[in-house]
């Protein structure tokens, strides 16, 4: 009773003295409840404690004692407790009141919510079960004690145990902590592995046991604090001080379910009253702290392929990046080299980012760049930035346009492709290639990796064929051309021989153009004013015809028998007449012109005219 | 009698190489390309290129025209139409080292590498009697070959001229003249070479049907050579070098 009364006198003393150190950072207030222990037997005491963070103390109202099933509460008004930490120069407080209560019944016991007012806001805890016990069977445990404890023990007291005791998985475990159970492949997923120990427990020693994996990952290792400061967090209704051990960032790289392995420590741990109890410190110097071996569960990741529809300079990038692109010159002679350096920024597997790709102009020969990266651990993610330097030098002058550069990749927080392109960047190359030092010509002097020199004359000239051979028709006319020449030959071969051998015919054939020959003399005769010439060649033209087309000498016939001839050859009676009637006017012209009219002229002519055709008609083959 | 036989032969042999001789371009032509071969080395590629195209469009030719136009093409960074007019280059010139190296390297920086389909026998040798004889050529000659015949049918008709020696020139002749012109028209009317075209798009899908949501069969990439198997409402059905066929749209592909 002493002892307890001077351990709750001195916790106000403690709790007053640095309310007054007037402590006024602002915080968030965060209101938690939670028990000693969720397994007691039947004659223990059960601690409840409800504890404030973030309030300066000034506003916070004692809360009522939770009303309780199966549990007795000991005591209305609760014991207090403070607490101040400073961590990265924040400082924070915290403040606790505590009730004790005694299981009246064994089986489930539940210690309800309550309302803890801070200011004007009001605060629900969570409701806490118990399962109370026999009191042979509860679990083994470390008793809550105070340095006043030790201080207020007869010495004649036993010595609670000779060994250490071990902290239950209760006490002791890590818990690893994915930020993403399913990811897509090439995806950040952080894996954080936190040590939670109950208050008092002290670790010393702590090493890995095994070399952790993760097989099917890219793994990149993240900062965590050498000297952690512990943070007091409540799972299951019970306090706990946790520290981050590892904090890795992962990459699937394929798809499928894949695991990685538990972290696995080797420690010795010290119980609270087994490193504050004097007296067993002088009983047992060496075994203060017992060993002991702790595991993570293993941690499985569903990783996704990429949807399709990849943009084409996607290369596999995942994440979310920027892209900047920048040349140290625009402006250069031939030879001279030009520097591109590409900087991609941003949160993802910079290790294994592929350089984007980009065509350059085939005036410009590019080597392999030179590639830095600049990866942020201290995060709570991987981020940092990749630089690609190329080089690039120009063989030839003139004015270029570098495409842009483009780089792709699969937001994983979209669930989309995207792509982020650079500008164009025109480049002018100015004066003329000098003779290269090594050598860049193969063995018919043609360069190595371009094309070979432009012609600077043509030797042959062709007409571009807009029409095919065979489409042309005058190509069909020469092919022809031979067979009418020699058709024609042979017809003119036998015309000829015909004119040769076949008097009659070739008279015939001439019957026609020599009368118009000598109509055509007759007209002329008569323009010149020659009226007995005229009526001559009218005559002979008349008298000719006849003569050829009849094969006979028209010029030894009287009229008579040329009249017995036209009979004979059955021409008829009016023609013979006309034709008689034609040959008395021209003797009469040719005797008497003086008495011919020009009207009578053009008669004469106009019956010479017809009847050549009407005999020539009546007379046939 | 004789004589005038010989002089019809004569007569049309001048013809011919008379209208051969005609083929002499304009004084402007050659010009236009010194002009457009000075703006290439000055690095002014596409005046280069307004000055070989004006060239082109007057219809006049030449490989060198042509590969100098593949040059700049090439200096601006278009691999398809530098491949394209490389092609047309080597047709007129095949054994030109200079084309033959720059066409090398221009197919080297090809993305896409397919095999290539085996040639049915007869096509190989159609093909390798149309470059060895081209159309034109086989044409002129078979023509002279044809006139002489007549010649030597039209003395044997007209003249009565029967030697052994008249027979056998109008037999061959004769013979020689058909074979070569049947060449000609043959190959002309249907060429064994298949009509190309090269891909001058960066990538571009080669689908199952002429429909830009039709399946994709295969991407294809610039400076692919295709051969045209037909058109349809601005999509041609092409044939890849390893024999898959599929359509593509038509501003992809240039002609060669």
């Amino acid at each position: 009773m002493t002892r307890q009364f001077f351990t709750k006198w001195f916790g106000c003393v403690f709790l007053l003295a640095l309310v007054g150190a007037g402590v006024t950072n602002a915080q968030q207030v965060d209101v938690r409840s939670s028990v000693n222990a969720t397994t007691i037997g039947t004659e223990e005491a059960l601690t409840y404690t409800i504890t404030v963070d973030g309030s300066d103390g000034s506003n916070i109202q004692i809360p009522p004692a939770p009303a309780s099933d199966g549990l007795a509460l000991l005591q209305t008004v609760p014991g207090t407790q403070q607490s101040v930490s400073i961590v990265n120069g924040q400082m924070s407080r915290s403040f606790g009141f505590n009730w004790t209560y005694r299981p009246t019944r064994q089986g489930k016991a539940t210690i309800a919510a309550t309302i803890v007012k801070v200011g004007d806001r009001e605060y629900h805890t969570q409701p806490i079960e118990v399962t109370v016990v026999p009191q042979d069977q509860r679990p083994a445990r470390q008793r809550q004690t105070t340095p006043f404890d030790r201080i207020f023990r007869s010495p004649l007291d036993a010595p609670q145990t000779a060994e250490p005791p071990t902290p239950d998985d209760s006490d002791l475990f890590i818990r690893a902590i994915p930020s993403a159970r399913s990811a897509w492949q090439n995806e950040q997923v952080i894996v954080e592995y936190r040590l939670y120990f109950r208050e008092g427990i002290q670790l010393r020693q702590s090493r890995l046991t095994d070399s952790w994996d993760a097989e099917g990952f890219w793994r990149e290792e993240l900062d965590v604090e050498t000297r952690p400061i512990p943070r007091i967090t409540v799972e299951n209704g019970l306090r706990y001080n946790t520290i981050v051990l590892k904090r890795a960032a992962v990459f699937p790289t394929r798809a499928g379910e894949m695991s990685v392995d538990p972290l696995k420590i080797e420690s010795e741990a010290m119980l609270p009253f087994g490193s504050r109890d004097p007296m067993q410190s002088l009983f047992s110097l060496g075994t203060r702290f017992s060993p002991v071996q702790l595991a993570s569960p293993k941690v499985t990741i569903e990783s996704k392929p990429l949807p399709d529809g990849a943009p084409s300079s996607f290369n596999g990038a995942v994440g979310s990046y920027a892209m900047t692109v920048t040349p140290d010159r625009t402006s250069l002679d031939v030879g001279e080299s030009l520097q591109l350096t590409v900087t991609i920024t941003g949160q993802g597997n910079l290790a294994t980012l592929d350089a984007p790709r980009f065509d350059i102009p085939a005036a410009f020969e590019m080597y392999d760049p030179y590639v830095s990266s600049l990866l942020d651990r201290s995060g709570s993610r991987l981020g940092g930035s990749k630089t690609f330097r190329y080089v690039l030098i120009p063989r030839t002058n003139g004015t270029f346009d570098i495409p842009p550069v483009q780089f792709s990749w699969f937001d994983p927080g979209t669930g989309r492709y995207r792509t982020t392109s650079a500008n164009p960047i025109p480049v002018t190359v100015t004066g003329t290639a000098t003779a290269p030092d090594v050598i860049t010509a193969t063995t018919n002097g043609m360069p190595v990796d371009d094309f070979a020199p432009a012609f600077k004359s043509v030797g042959s000239w062709y007409r571009l064929k807009t029409v095919s051979l065979h489409d042309r028709l005058w190509t069909w006319f020469l092919v022809l051309l031979p067979v009418l020449v020699l058709g024609g030959a042979i017809v003119w071969q036998k015309r000829s021989d015909r004119y040769q051998n076949d008097v009659r015919w070739a008279r015939g054939r001439r019957a026609h153009p020599l009368s118009r020959k000598h109509l055509k003399q007759a007209m002329e005769t008569l323009r010149s004013g020659d009226t007995r010439g005229y009526f001559e060649e009218l005559e002979r033209a008349v008298l000719g015809f006849v003569g050829n087309r009849m094969n006979v000498a028209e010029k030894g016939l009287t009229r008579p028998q040329l009249d017995d001839l036209l009979a004979d050859r059955q021409v008829s009676e009016p023609t013979r007449n006309r034709l008689r009637h034609f040959l008395e006017t021209c003797d009469r012209g040719r005797f008497a012109p003086a008495s011919f009219s020009p009207e009578n002229k053009e008669e004469a002519f106009d019956l010479a005219s017809s009847i050549i055709p009407d005999i020539d008609e009546e007379v046939g083959e | 009698m004789m004589h005038r036989s010989y002089r019809s032969v004569f007569m049309a042999v001048w013809l011919v190489l008379a209208s051969m001789a005609s083929n002499a371009q304009d004084a402007s032509v050659v010009q236009q390309f010194d002009e457009g071969t000075a703006s290439l080395e000055n690095g002014q590629f596409r005046e280069a290129l307004e000055s070989f195209e004006m060239v082109e469009a007057t219809g006049w030719v030449s490989s060198e025209l042509y590969y100098n136009t593949g040059l700049a093409y090439h200096r601006m960074d278009q691999l398809g139409q530098a491949i394209r007019y490389l092609e047309r280059a080597q047709e007129l010139a095949p054994d030109d080292e200079r084309i033959q190296h720059s066409l090398s390297i221009a197919r080297g920086r090809q993305k896409d590498s397919f095999s290539v389909l085996p040639l049915p026998f007869w096509k190989s040798l159609h093909m390798s009697a149309a470059r060895a004889l081209p159309p034109g050529i086989a044409f002129w000659l078979g023509l002279i070959c044809w006139i002489v015949f007549f010649g030597f049918l039209k003395a044997h008709l007209l003249f009565d001229r029967h030697s052994a020696w008249h027979n056998r020139g109008r037999t061959v002749a004769g013979i020689v003249g058909v074979v070569l012109l049947v060449h000609a028209f043959g190959t002309s009317a249907f060429s064994p070479f298949d009509v190309r075209a090269v891909i001058i798009e960066g990538e571009i899908s080669l689908r199952e049907q002429a429909d830009p949501d039709a399946r994709e069969v295969v991407q294809l990439h610039e400076g692919l050579i295709v051969t045209r198997e037909g058109v349809a409402s601005g999509w041609v059905f092409v044939e890849i070098p390893n024999g898959t066929q599929g359509w593509i749209p038509e501003s992809a592909l240039a002609g060669i």
